[in-house]
């Protein structure tokens, strides 16, 4: 609460904008400090704004088609190839801010997976995506928010205006990920790296408040495993398990696949074969990729080498973006 | 922050969020669900059609510009784009008119024209047409020449030749009176106290 005098006789004026600019700021101030005359300026507002369908009136019909094309001039509509990829990461940002947007105070201190606290979590996710805006040059303006949700919020929303506004060759553009070893690569993957932990962190919240989880739709969950699976011969190359022949992986229940994947990035030459099978539902092979189940916990079966496909999904385990 | 009363908008969000993803779509909804409270509003202030046209397609562009600036948690997207339509029209009213050529005509009876081309908000604006009747005439008029003329509250005193003070004072009571009505005749916007984000 401010120790100002509350402007209460203005409040009426305020909503209407009738007010000299001085006094608007003096408002505006005001009630950025006090809920009490926040609430009224609110509530007169929103009242005084239904007097709009009062004088309501269709538009010419030629109106319509103007105001689009010059919206579309203004600013290029997605296309369809950017919209597939965006929808579903705008989908999981969504998700998580309406989570986040419903938490009390002390529930921002709950220790939240990996982290100390939600702030911490909020952060570290915020610290992920500027990878990407980085990389994209997109205006850093919102790092003066003093609110961790409110800075990842402006920063995901400028994240997904600029890939919307490029077009399609910007997914092609190279970007650093998040994880633990520095990678680069084109957009379009990034975007669903950006699902993926977005996903994820909702999750360790909804964990944290014993809320169902809520993965992202079949299809998705199986990018987000593509995605994973044309990283991990690299990874375990870097991880000093690499070896030749592949190991076939099956993935069950919704969305699910099967892929065969090297077990080395540097063994070219024909392929092998595979020389183990791991059969693990999709879901569950997406949270161990984040770290967030172990491989015991993932149930995974796992017929002929047993070594191999250990150090397959032990380093699979290794891809999340903690 | 003060969350928007009666809380947050799921359709609202949606769109919101569609627009700041570059969806052609969702501009196109938005258009269809709000372009006749716009565009009466604008017609209204001006009385004039083409500056109307030209300030329906300066908002619905600016919303699809930059649709971050709108925050759902803050207030409902048709309130929105009334304010942002006022704005404007007042800017061009401001422009035309010199300080002193504001008619004092008090805008009560053209308020309705115009509601019955639009299914969708006639039954709104019913509602909303009874809660306005039923406030004192002293807090209807000050209201009215503020928001439908776009007079200060300076003006609005100069027009029904009263206090400065008491102008201020009828435009927050008869807003006040205005959103009790609302409450209770169902409109949830209006309906709950706040709550801090």
């Amino acid at each position: 609460m401010t120790d100002d005098p509350h402007p209460e006789d203005l409040l009426g004026a305020y909503a209407v904008d009738a007010c000299a600019a001085t006094e608007v700021a003096t408002v505006a101030e005001h009630t950025a400090d006090c809920p009490h005359c926040a609430a009224e300026g609110t509530r007169l507002t929103e009242a005084a704004h239904w007097l709009g369908v009062l004088t309501a009136r269709r538009p010419p019909d030629a109106l319509r088609s103007r105001v689009l094309e010059a919206a579309r001039a203004a600013r290029p509509a997605r296309e369809p190839e950017v919209g597939q990829l965006l929808d579903p990461y705008a989908r999981q940002v969504a998700a998580f801010d309406r989570l986040l947007a419903g938490l009390e105070p002390d529930q921002w201190r709950l220790p939240t997976a990996k982290y100390e606290n939600v702030g911490a979590l909020v952060t570290h996710l915020t610290a992920s995506d500027g990878l990407v805006a980085d990389d994209l040059g997109v205006p850093a303006g919102s790092t003066a928010e003093p609110q961790v949700r409110r800075r990842w919020r402006a920063q995901a929303d400028a994240l997904l205006r600029e890939v919307a506004t490029g077009g399609p060759r910007l997914l092609e553009r190279q970007v650093r990920l998040a994880g633990k070893a520095p990678v680069r690569r084109p957009l379009r993957e990034a975007l669903v790296q950006r699902t993926f932990e977005t996903w994820i962190h909702a999750d360790d919240l909804r964990t944290t408040l014993r809320l169902p989880s809520d993965p992202p739709r079949p299809d998705q969950l199986a990018g987000i495993a593509g995605f994973a699976l044309v990283l991990l011969p690299g990874a375990i190359d870097a991880a000093g398990r690499g070896r030749p022949g592949q190991v076939r992986l099956v993935l069950t229940g919704p969305g699910g696949t099967e892929h065969l994947v090297a077990l080395s990035a540097l063994r070219s030459g024909p392929p092998q074969g595979a020389v183990a099978e791991v059969v693990v539902p999709l879901v569950r092979f997406c949270r161990l990729l984040a770290g967030r189940v172990s491989v015991p916990e993932s149930g995974a079966e796992i017929r002929g080498d047993s070594g191999a496909a250990t150090d397959f999904l032990e380093v699979a385990a290794t891809l999340g973006c903690d | 922050m003060t969350e928007v009363l009666g809380g947050v908008d799921d359709n609202d969000v949606r769109l919101r969020d569609a627009l700041t993803g570059g969806c052609e779509e969702a501009l196109a909804e938005v258009y269809d669900a709000h372009s006749p409270t716009v565009y009466g509003l604008a017609l209204r202030l001006t009385g004039d059609r083409g500056a109307a046209e030209d300030i329906t397609q300066e908002v619905f562009v600016e919303l699809w510009m930059r649709p971050e600036r709108y925050d759902p948690r803050r207030t409902r997207l048709r309130s929105w784009l009334c304010m942002i339509t006022r704005r404007r029209a007042i800017d061009w009213l401001r422009r035309r008119r010199t300080q002193d050529h504001y008619a004092p005509v008090l805008a009560e009876p053209a308020a309705t024209a115009g509601v019955e081309d639009d299914v969708l908000t006639a039954s709104l604006a019913a509602q909303v047409r009874t809660a306005v009747d039923e406030l004192p005439s002293q807090h209807r008029q000050a209201i009215l020449l503020a928001y439908y003329q776009g007079l200060t509250y300076q003006q609005v005193a100069r027009a029904l030749n009263i206090p400065e003070g008491t102008a201020k004072s009828r435009l927050r009571s008869g807003l006040r009176r205005l959103a009790d009505a609302l409450a209770a005749a169902g409109f949830d916007d209006l309906a709950v106290a706040k709550r801090q984000d």
